[in-house]
């Protein structure tokens, strides 16, 4: 047998993390407790040695154990009289608990992190004023003690079958036949401890163990001795025992750890085993009745909320810039800055793999910077200066959204945007016939292509009707730059393969009401639309900018750059690059709202 | 003597010293303990009813064991969570308290971002009381549509005003007119409110502040900010506009003075014709006089500004506030704009100069010299007198609500995608404009 112990303290995990820079996605503390070592030591003096060992292990995805709450029986403690280590280190910040009543273990950088173990090892000494008369008429001149050890909070201990191991040791003049033992109340092994004799000092110690216990149940024992065994100023005088537990409040408001302790209080004055189940049983009944007729009156918990006016959503982005505030992977951003310009006829794609484009001599009025910045660097001679020169454009789109962003909610904005995005679906949904379809989803393409699920849901609105393929397709496909045209100047004939390989159906005449109805339109598939689309997007990424995760790197390394100070920038990504602080001041609701100068 | 738990409905102040400055702070608890944190009558933070008890909890000095039993005898909630949620609680608020904090609000903090006007209040959150309608100058825009002999309150019915203020929570007075420091019994006034808990401030033409004497006794009544008006740096052109021969010099020297002194200080001035090109001259004199932080804004369409025919049309305004902004980039010098305007003649938030919606008879009302309370102070339809009148009947009269809730403005306004921002610009200055609404729809039609 290794130390002597003895035991009478409750536990609780307290659960504080507190990271002072990070937005509040508190993960919930979810552990368990695989064994379980108490022991309580009645020494020579009266005083009580605690030693406990928790063995813990950390659910997948929990919140770290990071503060161990150790509740002791009263306040006769000092600070300096309890050590604890978390595997076998020491923990070097022990205070007082503010949340039991006991101490506070901090276990810092020591913490125990999602689905990892961890041991917790403490010892308390020199706890007084914890043994009280016996008041039993079956015995004279005893004195008993009696707890409850720690128990969890059920809702975050998920201990089922903890090996669990408490034992009582009395003090050393206690002879063998001497000590009593009350039988256990809550326990889940059997009721009739191991009881020996110690063999380093032939104390009597009584051992209960099993392998089916938990830790979020609450256990009590207690055992009895002579008088004589201790010191009569370590016991609890009756004058004292009678007085009123303080912790008791009547107001059910306490904590797991307050409750013990109050029961503890209580238990001071149990005479025999007896008597003192049937207090305890009492007690514990009036307990649980008061608890319920409260929760019965208290108020529902909502989680706290703070809120500041703001901005509000920002409109009037491009589909470009959304995609940037939306996180849209950069080569789709890309993709996207390719087919507006074709849209606007500001450039022909004369080949797709490698990308090359032309600009148009007259480029249209009215090109955004990045639309400026794209043409000129697609215009460069070598792909490394093409891939710099698309770097720097699209740096300067994402720092001219954050711009815009500045002040607006950008969780309001990105909602605000998904929904365009689904409008955007819906206008080419209710379209009456294929070709007004077709030129709806041309009006918004550029809108439609935000969605994560454009291919599918291209496939899927265009099930039964193909798209027809809008005027400046040809600008991308250059393959039908060949085909004989009919009044715009787009072929029909069917057989046309399209870059991406895809094969285009005869095109109907678009006799409907149309934006271009005056000839006939190549069509494609759903599915072969998407794909084309896709594949611009695809063929730059391999065409110019390479590996699009580096190249991304190479971008957010600029907008989004290693904060000095890392207060805000934990668990951001930037897919696009785009993120920014969009919550300045609204001054809506400040002092300098509309304050009545003009006198 | 340990607070009681739970808290009374209505305001709850709390002084903090920090850094050598001072924070003033009220928190405006409604009956279900939901509430409004404003911290030096500028910033306004919303609590769900948790919030609003773990920050009085806090702000009371109440210790975290303590305050995790509280929470947990009034709500069913287990103690980890309960502390856990106090923690985080206390520390945006204290972030939120300090004026050293660089922290942003909903990024860093986690902090829920309001679209803006939809908050829900029981009161205002700043009262102006316009003490008199007399002045001593004569302002050819001035917005004051009243006698000038209005009939006045004495000083005693504008105490049981001010108690009547307290009681509804509302945390941040401002004495104005007329020309408030025309009143004998002003610094009293300010008094008083000081002692209840107000936050005060003062705006006035600064001709009285002159006088060292006069400043003083505000000061010690223990004023926190005022504002001035200053119409232009040439003195011919101010007292043309005020109508008062020797104005400028006395503000001017109104001015130096309160620069000199502890308050928080501002100028205001109002851009119309008169001033509008010798606006980068005045900026330049603002900034010699040392003044902080500069006010703008455009003619008020009430009084005689209705008629004066000095205003600037909205879309001149971006050039003018460009400049200023430029100014102020410059100069360090804070700019404050206050007109609200039609977002599609004149965006405000395109300058980042904030959101500039009507907020009478919701964020600030007033209360003329009789104690008749009107949605602001430039808006004269009686909703009630606070003396004689339940609360409810002037926050809910009609036209309150009709101002809160825009239900004026036109057709086109509703649909508009600025809507919630813009609000339709002022009320007052909607039938003085000869240019409609634009309806904005930027993207698409919606469905």
């Amino acid at each position: 047998m290794k130390k002597l112990t003895k035991i009478i303290f409750y536990l609780i995990i307290l659960l504080l993390f507190f990271t002072p820079f990070t937005n509040t996605t508190a993960q919930s503390y979810n552990f368990e407790v695989t064994q379980y070592d108490v022991q309580a030591v009645i020494e020579e003096d009266g005083t009580l040695t605690l030693f406990y060992e928790m063995h813990f292990r950390n659910g997948t995805g929990a919140h770290p154990i990071d503060f161990v709450d150790l509740g002791l029986p009263n306040t006769s403690y000092s600070l300096q009289n309890i050590k604890a280590t978390i595997d076998d280190k020491p923990i070097p910040k022990i205070s007082d608990s503010s949340y039991v009543q006991g101490a506070e273990l901090a276990l810092g950088e020591n913490q125990i992190p999602a689905n990892a173990t961890g041991v917790v090892k403490a010892t308390v000494t020199g706890i007084t004023n914890v043994i009280y008369p016996y008041d039993g008429n079956d015995r004279e001149n005893y004195v008993n003690f009696q707890f409850i050890p720690n128990y969890f909070d059920s809702t975050i201990d998920r201990s089922r079958n903890t090996k669990y191991n408490f034992s009582i040791v009395l003090p050393p003049a206690v002879g063998a036949d001497e000590g009593v033992y009350f039988k256990p109340k809550g326990w889940h092994g059997n009721n009739d401890p191991l009881a020996e004799l110690t063999p380093d000092q032939n104390r009597v110690i009584y051992i209960w163990a099993t392998d089916n216990a938990n830790t979020h149940t609450a256990y009590t024992f207690g055992v009895a001795f002579p008088a004589a065994a201790i010191p009569s100023h370590a016991i609890v005088s009756k004058s004292e025992a009678v007085t009123p537990p303080k912790k008791i409040t009547g107001s059910g408001s306490t904590g797991v750890g307050g409750i013990f302790s109050q029961l503890f209080d209580q238990l001071k004055n149990f005479a025999c085993l007896i008597p003192a189940v049937l207090f305890f049983v009492s007690i514990g009944f009036m307990k649980t009745k008061q608890q319920k007729d409260y929760a019965e009156r208290k108020l529902q918990y909502m989680p706290p909320t703070l809120s500041v006016e703001g901005h509000g959503i920002k409109r009037g982005l491009t589909a470009v810039e959304a995609a940037i505030l939306l996180e849209e992977p950069i080569d789709k951003v890309l993709t996207m800055i390719l087919f507006g310009l074709l849209k606007k006829e500001a450039i022909t794609v004369i080949k797709q793999e490698p990308l090359e484009i032309k600009p148009a001599e007259s480029l249209p009025s009215g090109l955004y910077a990045y639309e400026i910045g794209f043409i000129d660097a697609m215009k460069q001679p070598s792909k490394t200066s093409k891939k710099n020169g698309l770097q720097d454009t699209l740096i300067g789109l994402v720092k001219s959204v954050e711009r815009k962003m500045k002040g607006f909610n950008g969780t309001k904005t990105k909602e605000y945007y998904q929904d365009i995005i689904n409008r955007a679906w819906q206008a080419v949904e209710a379209a009456d016939t294929p070709e007004l379809k077709s030129a709806q989803f041309d009006h918004t393409l550029e809108w439609t292509m935000l969605d994560k699920d454009f291919s599918g849901r291209t496939t899927r609105t265009f099930t039964d009707t193909p798209v027809f393929l809008p005027r400046w397709w040809v600008r991308y496909n250059p393959i039908y730059t060949q085909m004989p045209s009919t009044g715009g100047g787009l072929g029909s004939g069917g057989g046309m393969t399209s870059g991406g390989g895809m094969q285009a159906s005869p095109a109907p005449s678009m006799a409907g009401p149309s934006p271009k109805p005056s000839f006939s339109l190549p069509n494609l598939p759903g599915s072969a639309f998407a794909a084309s689309v896709i594949d611009g997007g695809a063929n730059m990424a391999k065409s110019v900018i390479g590996n699009p995760a580096d190249f991304t790197s190479a971008v957010t390394a600029r907008t989004n750059p290693p904060p000095v100070i890392t207060s805000s920038s934990s668990g951001r990504h930037s897919g696009g690059g785009g993120s920014s602080c969009a919550c300045a001041c609204a001054c809506a609701g400040c002092a300098c709202a509309c304050a009545g100068g003009g006198r | 003597m340990k607070p009681l738990f739970p808290p009374s409905k209505g305001i709850h102040k709390f002084d903090r010293q920090e850094n050598g400055g001072k924070s003033r702070i009220h928190l405006r608890l409604e009956d279900d303990y939901s509430g409004v944190l404003v911290v030096n009558a500028a910033k306004m933070i919303h609590l769900n009813p948790t919030a609003g008890l773990m920050a009085w909890q806090y702000l009371s000095g109440i210790e975290t064991q303590e305050a995790v039993k509280q929470l947990r005898r009034l709500f069913s909630i287990n103690a980890y969570k309960a502390k856990q949620d106090y923690l985080e609680t206390i520390f945006k608020i204290d972030q939120l308290i300090s004026d050293d904090s660089k922290s942003c609000p909903v990024c860093d903090l986690g902090l829920e971002s309001l679209v803006p006007f939809t908050a829900k209040l029981s009161a205002p959150y700043r009262m102006d009381l316009a003490v008199t309608y007399r002045c001593n100058n004569n302002c050819a825009h001035c917005y004051n549509a009243r006698e000038r002999n209005y009939p006045e309150l004495d000083t005693a019915q504008w105490k049981k005003i001010i108690d009547r203020l307290w009681d509804l929570g509302i945390p941040h007075l401002v004495f104005t007119g007329g020309e408030p420091t025309l009143r004998t019994d002003l610094a009293e006034l300010i008094q008083y409110a000081e002692q209840k808990g107000f936050i005060t401030g003062l705006n006035t033409n600064g001709r009285k502040l002159a006088d060292p004497a006069f400043l003083q006794k505000l000061v010690d009544a223990g004023l926190d900010h005022v504002q001035i008006t200053l119409e232009s740096h040439r003195a011919e052109i101010h007292d043309e506009m005020v109508l008062a021969k020797g104005a400028w010099q006395e503000t001017v020297q109104g001015i130096k003075n309160v620069v000199n002194s502890r308050l928080y200080f501002m100028t205001n001035t109002t851009l119309l014709q008169n001033n509008r090109r010798d606006l980068q001259e005045l900026l330049s004199f603002t900034k010699e006089l040392g003044i902080p932080t500069i006010g703008l804004n455009a003619l008020i369409y009430s009084g005689k500004g209705s008629t004066v025919n000095t205003g600037l049309p909205e879309s001149e305004l971006p050039e003018l506030l460009e400049l200023a902004i430029e100014h102020c980039n410059q100069s360090g010098q804070r700019l404050i704009w206050y007109t609200p305007t039609q977002y599609c003649h004149f965006d405000p938030m395109m300058l980042d100069l904030g959101i500039k919606g009507c907020t009478a008879a919701y964020y600030n009302m007033c209360i003329e010299p009789d104690g008749q309370v009107i949605p602001c102070q430039s808006y004269y339809e009686p909703l009630g007198s606070l003396l004689e009148q339940p609360w409810n009947s002037i926050w809910n009269h009609p036209l309150s609500i009709n101002l809160r809730e825009r239900k004026d403005v036109p057709q086109a306004c509703h649909h508009c995608d600025y809507f919630q921002e813009c609000g339709g610009g002022c009320p007052l200055s909607r039938d003085h404009q000869n240019v409609m609404p634009i309806f904005k729809d930027l993207i698409l039609p919606k469905s």
